[in-house]
């Protein structure tokens, strides 16, 4: 089970409103590459997982998403405070404001919402391993691009930490991948499926 | 899992479950002190049992661990039930 702790994996204080970077850093909550999706796949795909170091690195991984995605809403929310409905209409957050005031909710910055289609759970050590290693990366490419259009340094530190989250988790994923291939026949990794076949 | 410690991580469950009902019911009367007392006798006696669940049988959340190896990772994890094969 879990348990909630009252503060922030990584400080965010931003001064300066900003609507339109809100709406894109909106989809590393509820985008195709973001947190909720992230934390999702780990935390589903550790139930069948055979290995002890990969449940442990799903679970531990997994938790950590949970606490980037308050991280990436406070992001959101100090960006979207005091707005009037000029700045709303002029930055583009129109369209998000409409559905959902300054609610935070898991959307892409396309508006597409939160989708569960956007990882899988497949049942298979390796398969489900790679996938994790290429949602790193993915979500890694992500914060990029938010760091090549953002220019405030107050949005800019808590999205550089986040990046190199990625970075680390693919590291440790790149782990996992080795404990999985440790535990099958080095000539043939697809054998068997050690998470169905007996 | 042994029959000794299935029974004091049923007794921990129990009085968490009662700690974490008391937090929903402070969390909207925050002004209860008979519940605020009730919380801190329950909280006190969960510390406990808690102390002597994780010096004997191990790790509830990875800063437990007191062992000399990484236990924080050994089976059974909480999905799995006693037909599950340690390895």
């Amino acid at each position: 089970m879990w348990e909630y702790e009252k503060k922030l994996q990584y400080p965010v204080n931003i001064k300066r409103p900003n609507p339109a970077m809100a709406k894109l850093i909106m989809t590393q909550y509820g985008g195709p590459d973001g947190e909720a999706g992230a934390a999702m796949r780990y935390l589903s795909q550790r139930y069948t997982m055979p290995y002890k170091e990969v449940i442990g690195i799903l679970t531990d991984i997994g938790t950590e998403e949970l606490a980037h995605q308050e991280i990436v809403s406070t992001i959101v929310y100090q960006l979207t405070r005091n707005l009037s409905p000029e700045e709303i209409m002029a930055s583009g957050f129109d369209t998000y404001f409409v559905d959902h005031t300054v609610g935070i909710y898991p959307v892409a910055a396309s508006g597409v919402p939160f989708s569960a289609c956007a990882f899988q759970s497949k049942g298979d050590a390796i398969t489900d391993i790679f996938e994790d290693m290429a949602a790193e990366q993915k979500a890694r490419t992500t914060y990029d691009n938010i760091l090549r259009l953002a220019d405030d340094p107050d949005v800019i530190d808590p999205i550089r930490f986040l990046r190199q989250r990625e970075v680390t988790h693919f590291q440790r994923f790149g782990d996992g991948l080795r404990v999985i291939q440790d535990n099958l026949n080095s000539r043939n990794f697809y054998g068997y499926n050690p998470e169905y076949d007996p | 899992m042994k029959s000794g410690q299935a029974k004091l991580l049923r007794k921990l469950m129990d009085v968490d479950f009662v700690i974490h009902e008391t937090v929903l019911y402070l969390d909207g009367h925050p002004g209860n002190q008979r519940a605020l007392e009730f919380y801190k006798k329950a909280a006190a006696e969960q510390k406990e049992i808690y102390n002597q669940y994780v010096t004997q049988y191990g790790p509830i959340v990875a800063e437990d661990v007191r062992q000399n190896s990484w236990t924080w990772i050994d089976f059974p994890w909480p999905w799995q039930n006693d037909k599950e094969v340690d390895n």
